[in-house]
Order: C-alpha cells, then sequence, then structure tokens
C-alpha cells in the first residue's frame, strides 16, 4: 500500500515536472543559435537516454543484490525486472528521438556512431535480457538465471562500447559527437534541460514502481494458483478414497450377503 | 584432471553424433555458396567483404554448435548426474569450453579454406589471421556456454540462445572481421588494436563463465 | 517550427503514455484476477451434491 502511494505522487511529480518541460522546451525558450528550433530536442533526448542508463544501472545492482547471498531476495528481482523493462522503453525512445534530431542535422536517420550503435546493442542487450524472463520458470530459478544473464549483459556493454569507438574512429573520424553538442547552453536552456532530466527521473520512479507492484501482484497470483491447485489435487485424492472405500463397502456387503 | 574427462566425454558425444558438426558443415557450406551466387564473387568486392562474411556465417553456425553443447547436459539432466558425481562448476566449464573451443576450432578452419577457395582472397598476415580466429573462437565459445546454460530446459531455448549471444557477440563479431581485414590486406601486425580487444573479452567471458557456471548448474 | 521537434517531442510523451497505459491494464487484470473467491474448503463427503471447487 505504501508502494501505492509513493507511486502516485511520483506520477503526479512527474506529470507536472514533464508538462513545464514541454511548455519550456517547445514555447518559453529561445531558439538555438546554431540549430534553431532543432535545439528543443536537448530538452528531451539527453534526458531519456540518461534514464535509459540508469535503469540499466539499477538493474545491475538490484541483480548483484539479489546474487550476492546476505541480501538475497525476490523484491531485488522484481526491481532488476521492472527496471529492464522501463529501460528498454527508454532506449527505444532515445533511439527514435536521436533519429528524429539526426534527420535534419545530419540528413540521415541513422549514422553509424559509435554512441547510435552502442545504444542499439544496448536495446537488444536487454530485449533479450526479458526474453530470457519470459520464459516460464520457478520463480527463485528464473531469478538466479536472469541475475547472471544481467551481470554478463552488464560487463559486455564497456567492451561493445570500446569496440564500436575504435570500428568507427580507425576509419573515419567522429563527426557526430561534436555538432551541436559542445554549443554553450545558458540561463533559461540550461534550466530546462535540468528540469527535463528531473522529469524524466521522476517518471522513472513512478513506472519502476508500477512495474514492481505488478510483478508483486503476478508472483501472489502465481502463489495462490498453485496453492489451489494443491487443495483441488487434495479435494480430488480425498474424495477418490471414499470412492474407493465406498465400493469396498459395497462389494463386502454383497459378499456378505452371499455368504449368508 | 576432472575437465579432461568432461573434454573427453564431449569429444566423444562429437564423434559419434552425426548432428553436431556432421550437419554444421553442410549448413555453412551451402551458405558460402549462397553468398557467392548473391554477390560478384570476382574483383576487389569480395576481398573487403568475405572477413565480414565469414565471421557471420561463423558466428551463426557456432550458435548451432553451442546451443547443442548445452542441450546434451540438459536433456535428461545429465548436469544433474555430473554435479551428483562430484564435478565442481569450474571443471565443467574447463573441459566443455574446450571440446566446444576444439570443435569450432576445425568449423572455422574449414570455412576459412571454403572462403580463400572460393573466393580467391589473398592472405598477407597469416599470423594475425590465425591469432585473431583463435581468440574470437574463444570469446563465442565462452559467451555460448554460458547462455546455453541459462536457458537451458526452456522450451524456446533454439530461438532464445542467438538472442541473447549475438547481442554480447557484437564486438567479437566487430574486432574480428577488421583484424581480418587487416590480415587480409596486409597491414596487419601481431599488434594489431583489434586483437587486444578480442583477447580482453576473451578473457573476461571465459573468467567470468568458469566462476559463474558452478551457480548456473546449480538451482 | 519545423515538425521534427513537434514529433520528437510526441513519441516520447506518446510512448511514455502508451506504457503506462498498457501497465495499467496489465494491473486491472492482476487486480481482478486477485479479488479474493471465497473457497469451500470443506471435505467432499461421498455422495454429497457439494459442487466441485471451480465449479458454481
Amino acid at each position: 500500500m505504501k508502494l501505492k502511494i509513493a507511486q502516485r505522487y511520483l506520477a503526479a511529480s512527474a506529470l507536472v515536472a514533464i508538462a513545464a518541460t514541454v511548455v519550456l522546451g517547445l514555447f518559453i525558450t529561445p531558439p538555438d543559435a546554431v540549430q534553431g528550433n532543432l535545439a528543443r530536442l536537448v530538452y528531451v533526448h539527453p534526458a531519456v537516454a540518461w534514464v535509459a542508463y540508469l535503469a540499466y544501472g539499477v538493474t545491475t545492482l538490484a541483480s548483484s543484490l539479489y546474487l550476492w547471498r546476505p541480501t538475497r531476495s525476490l523484491r531485488w528481482d522484481r526491481l532488476a525486472s521492472s527496471s529492464a523493462e522501463v529501460g528498454v522503453v527508454f532506449t527505444a525512445l532515445t533511439l527514435i528521438t536521436g533519429s528524429i534530431w539526426g534527420r535534419p542535422a545530419w540528413g540521415v536517420w541513422w549514422t553509424w556512431d559509435a554512441r547510435l550503435t552502442t545504444t542499439a546493442i544496448l536495446l537488444v542487450l536487454y530485449l533479450g535480457y526479458l526474453a530470457l524472463r519470459a520464459v516460464p520458470m520457478p520463480a527463485d530459478k528464473r531469478a538466479k538465471r536472469s541475475a547472471i544473464a544481467a551481470l554478463f549483459a552488464f560487463i559486455d556493454v564497456p567492451i561493445v562500447h570500446e569496440s564500436v569507438v575504435w570500428w568507427r574512429t580507425l576509419h573515419q573520424g567522429a563527426t557526430v559527437a561534436s555538432l551541436g553538442m559542445n554549443a554553450k547552453i545558458h540561463g533559461i536552456m540550461a534550466w530546462t534541460m535540468l528540469l527535463g532530466f528531473v522529469a524524466f527521473t521522476l517518471a522513472y520512479c513512478a513506472l519502476v514502481v508500477f512495474r514492481y507492484r505488478i510483478a508483486q501482484g503476478e508472483d501472489s497470483l502465481r502463489e495462490r494458483q498453485i496453492s489451489q491447485w494443491q487443495s483441488e489435487r487434495l479435494a480430488q485424492s480425498q474424495s477418490d478414497a471414499d470412492r474407493v472405500s465406498e465400493l469396498l463397502d459395497n462389494a463386502n456387503s454383497k459378499s456378505n450377503v452371499k455368504m449368508v | 584432471m576432472r575437465a579432461m574427462t568432461i573434454f573427453k566425454k564431449d569429444l566423444l558425444i562429437e564423434s559419434r553424433s552425426k548432428s553436431g558438426l556432421g550437419q554444421v558443415l553442410p549448413f555453412a557450406l551451402i551458405v558460402l555458396l549462397l553468398f557467392g551466387f548473391a554477390f560478384d564473387t570476382q574483383g576487389p568486392l569480395m576481398v573487403s567483404i568475405s572477413p565480414g562474411l565469414f565471421w557471420v556465417l561463423i558466428t551463426f553456425s557456432s550458435i548451432l554448435l553451442v546451443s547443442r553443447s548445452m542441450r546434451v547436459e540438459s536433456e535428461n539432466d545429465a548436469v544433474d548426474g555430473l554435479l551428483l558425481l562430484g564435478f565442481d562448476g569450474i571443471s565443467i566449464f574447463v573441459g566443455k569450453f574446450l571440446a566446444l573451443f576444439l570443435i569450432l576450432l576445425i568449423l572455422d578452419i574449414l570455412v576459412g579454406i571454403g572462403v580463400v577457395v572460393l573466393f580467391s582472397v589473398p592472405i598477407h598476415s597469416f599470423l594475425l589471421l590465425s591469432l585473431s580466429t583463435l581468440l574470437a573462437t574463444a570469446g563465442i565459445g565462452s559467451v555460448g556456454l554460458v547462455f546455453g546454460a541459462l536457458v537451458r530446459g526452456a522450451n524456446s531455448s533454439e530461438s532464445l540462445v542467438p538472442m541473447l549471444v549475438l547481442p554480447i557477440l557484437a564486438p567479437v563479431v566487430i574486432s574480428a572481421t577488421k583484424a581480418w581485414s587487416d590480415a587480409l590486406n596486409g597491414h596487419g601486425s601481431i599488434f594489431d588494436p583489434w586483437l587486444k580487444l578480442l583477447l580482453v573479452f576473451a578473457v573476461v567471458f571465459i573468467v567470468g563463465g568458469a566462476v559463474s557456471f558452478g551457480a548456473i548448474l546449480e538451482d | 517550427m519545423n515538425g521534427y521537434v513537434e514529433a520528437g517531442y510526441g513519441f516520447v510523451l506518446g510512448g511514455l503514455g502508451a506504457y503506462w497505459a498498457w501497465l495499467a491494464s496489465r494491473n486491472s487484470r492482476v487486480k481482478k484476477a486477485l479479488i479474493p473467491i471465497p473457497v469451500e474448503n470443506e471435505r467432499r463427503r461421498p455422495n454429497s451434491s457439494n459442487p466441485r471447487q471451480g465449479e458454481r
């Protein structure tokens, strides 16, 4: 119940903050000197990307806490899965907004820039993690296996990043990273950007709490189903036993009649 | 020594079964031929794209072998038997890894010969070629074993293994392809930066796999 | 402005909204299933006309 209240407050404040970010970002802030109105994407895109990385960080942390015996609890497993799912949503949004920004800024929807490519691999990496979680398995088994998978995915990320950076830079200069990013940001623009980070982090928290509560509900639902099946089996076997003894009684009484 | 027992066991299974290399090699060969039909096999195009073709093909066919290697253990809960016999996670991992590594190397060599012969690719730095192949194969084998073990028992493990393993292997495909390009174009040396990356990847995943394998197997 | 900015904001807001809606539908499904149903846990006697569990 506490979580439900927390979720309500988080969701409400996220809603307000996002609304404020949108109003400030789209209407109040002045257009950028270099990119004009296009720069308004700077209030959402980096913030969404930050949340994606934050989400995977939380997944990694929760997974290691699950694997460490003194803190082993299905709560960490639920947190890891909730955070990963929200992270996948934010990663997809990062790629979409990046692509939308890239089209007018660079003339293409997609460029094999190191950061872009790493983010794309990150998306499929954690889609795989979610696919592994979707396999029906006992809860503790699934928790352990997916926690290990999450850790392997996490140690892979810096190697992926390194390889992609080399892959691009050894052949052509990094053309993308410098564009627009190094422009100095002042005053209200900086504050709006900061607000965007806060807003989407709040949205992340609200979503994770919501997803966590659903995971809780699904777990207790499964438990109840199992105990229901058990009691059904029990009742069934009881009635079978009754029936057998009934038949035996009948048989006995018949044979008694004969004998008499 | 326990690892050697597992190693021998896996090689024995491979030599007696017809569904390991016996199936994957023809598959790899037919894909090579299909590549030949799909691209113009004459001229410099083949030299520039054959490293990529080779490594994509190797990654895909390796996944078939890798998921097989763990399926052998999950069928009839054979792995529980191994654990009951007192084999620890590290020796099971090392034994299975070495056997898989050997099998994958045979695949590499035969497909590599196929690429060189069919696409008439010149080789300039054989040392770089073989070192990068060894390291990349070690990386593919270790990752495959770990994730094969993680999905064992799942009905959909055939499609789940590639979904999990391919993104993880992205750096291996990139680095091995680049190392091969360098080797084929003749400006490669054993100080090729891609070798370093392949080495790091292989070491990280072999050590990680060896450490975590016991925990993965007993659940 | 230029279409791209609006599209970017739209995708982010729409995406998050859609995800929230999906979670809400999942949540209501779970909640509905979790409403406690009175389960008659009495043992069935032979020849009794009690319904089996799960039957009405």
